[in-house]
């Protein structure tokens, strides 16, 4: 290592003696021939650390609320007049969080093979890194998505409100783990005649809400429901 | 004699039948891709498999309906800018971390590399919820760099650049330590440069993979404005179910990138495969 270091020193006083011995467009010359590659290299690199460094202090990271209308035809996506209407009803202030809408995801886990595409993948990920709130989708769908354990026990404490407000509506599945329980487990909102239906159009006849097992923003989820079920 | 030429000829015949065959599989697909692209719906889904051709005439409107209700620039250059970054980035890092590990001596350098051959042999999909976590917390979701962060380390490129390093001579490095050459000089003046075949199949193959990236893409950008070709067109796969027309020009002009750099570097797509054994 001090061999090293010391090798490193006599480099550095050499090329020194070298540029001394040059005029000053000579040893602008030599620094960008011999040294182009160095110096795009510490210019690539100061580029990408600022770049993520600006992003990480100044992006908008968090969530006001993150849903997905699995399965939809109709324009419910970010930017549409559902986005819209939600983010002016909930008084959401998006430059301070993010308010994600995705209408353009297809699976439907009750049918077989209906897990096997990216975007149940995608969902399942949207799940398991706690972002996503909710989802809304076909009733069998969502009765499958809840046998899979991805979605929130309504009974659960956390949302006790929910359960008792909108407790007429309630859509259960089979459980996941019939180990522990074989009662049917309260998963999800019937949102048949809604205004996702009536209104925005984004299912013909009937959908289903369901909660995210990990979502942490159930005061959002109520303002969603508030707001379809006006 | 006679009798082996004639043999020689036949076989050259039969392989030659054989390969056309192939050809011809290969390239029914795009061939029914492209003329459903210009047919009616009624046609596309007529049940008659001898009705190849559009009969009402060649109904190029399809590419005009697609182009005007996605934005196609913006997702050529989505996608471009990820491909680039994801090559670039691959072939920096896979190129010093294969160096390093093919050449250099260092305490733990086995411990790291039996964990970079641990990162291959397990299924890519889990590693996406901790990296679109990352991508998240960073704040980069919708951004280039959120599509580019999951190709910036590359296991599969640093195992072959590995490889690509211990299977050059020792000789030139030792005669370039003699020299006086430090270990970088050496790397980028020596030994990087002999890398070149290896570096253009991780290229490539880095290249071919971003484009085909469905899933992560649709986790990180759900802004229309940031989507890639892949993502773009799975969208489109919901809006345009049933019109197989609108579908097939959409699959078409998705694929048009992919047909140009493999027109302009075929040579290099054919070395690429030879050099790493691997299939694309």
């Amino acid at each position: 290592m001090r061999d090293q270091k010391s090798r490193f020193r006599g480099y550095l006083e050499a090329e020194r003696h070298k540029l001394e011995s040059l005029t000053g467009r000579q040893k602008l010359r030599y620094i960008i021939d011999y040294y182009w590659l160095w110096i795009l290299g510490i210019f690539c690199a100061f580029f990408i650390f600022g770049y993520v460094i600006y992003h990480a202090a100044f992006a908008v990271k968090d969530f006001w609320f993150y849903a997905v209308f699995a399965n939809t035809m109709g324009d419910g996506g970010n930017g549409s007049r559902l986005y819209t209407d939600f983010v002016d009803y909930a008084g959401f202030d998006t430059s301070q969080k993010k308010v994600e809408m995705n209408a353009s995801s297809w699976f439907d886990p009750s049918v077989k093979g209906g897990t096997v595409n990216s975007y149940y993948q995608a969902f399942v990920a949207l799940v398991e890194s706690g972002d996503l709130d909710i989802v809304v989708m076909g009733r069998e769908g969502l009765r499958a998505v809840g046998s899979s354990g991805r979605l929130l026990d309504l009974s659960d404490e956390r949302c006790s409100g929910i359960y008792k407000k909108y407790s007429g509506r309630i859509v259960t599945c089979e459980p996941y783990d019939e180990e522990y329980s074989d009662a049917s487990v309260p998963v999800g909102i019937d949102l048949s005649d809604s205004r996702l239906v009536t209104e925005y159009g984004l299912y013909e006849d009937e959908c289903v809400l369901g909660i995210s097992a990990y979502s942490s923003r159930l005061d959002s989820v109520e303002a969603f429901l508030d707001f379809v079920l006006l | 004699m006679k009798s082996a030429e004639a043999n020689a000829r036949r076989n050259k015949i039969l392989t030659q039948i054989v390969l056309i065959i192939m050809a011809f599989i290969m390239l029914v697909p795009f061939a029914w891709m492209i003329l459903t692209a210009l047919k009616t719906n009624q046609e596309s889904i007529s049940v008659n498999p001898f009705y190849i051709f559009p009969h009402n005439g060649w109904h190029w409107e399809n590419f005009a309906t697609v182009w005007k209700s996605y934005n196609f620039v913006i997702l050529y250059k989505n996608t471009l800018l990820m491909i680039f970054f994801r090559v670039v980035c691959a072939c920096l890092t896979a190129t010093m971390a294969g160096y390093a590990f093919g050449r250099l001596k260092f305490p733990g350098k086995k411990i790291l590399f039996t964990m970079v051959l641990i990162q291959m042999m397990v299924p890519s999909q889990i590693f996406i919820i901790p990296q679109y976590l990352m991508v998240s917390k960073m704040g980069m979701l919708n951004t280039t760099f959120g599509l580019v962060w999951p190709g910036i380390v590359t296991a599969f490129g640093t195992y072959l650049l590995k490889t690509g390093y211990e299977g050059l001579p020792m000789d030139l490095e030792e005669a370039a330590n003699i020299d006086g050459c430090s270990v970088p000089g050496r790397f980028l003046h020596i030994m990087m440069p002999l890398t070149r075949s290896s570096m253009v199949s991780l290229g490539i193959f880095t290249a071919v993979f971003a484009f085909k990236d469905l899933m992560w893409p649709m986790i990180v950008c759900t802004n229309a404005n940031t989507t890639t070709l892949s993502a773009g067109l799975a969208k489109m796969q919901g809006q345009y179910g049933s019109e197989y027309p609108t579908m097939m020009a959409a699959a078409t002009l998705a694929v048009l990138p992919m047909i140009i750099i493999y027109v302009i570097f075929q040579k290099q797509f054919v070395e690429g495969i030879a050099t790493s054994g691997g299939k694309l």
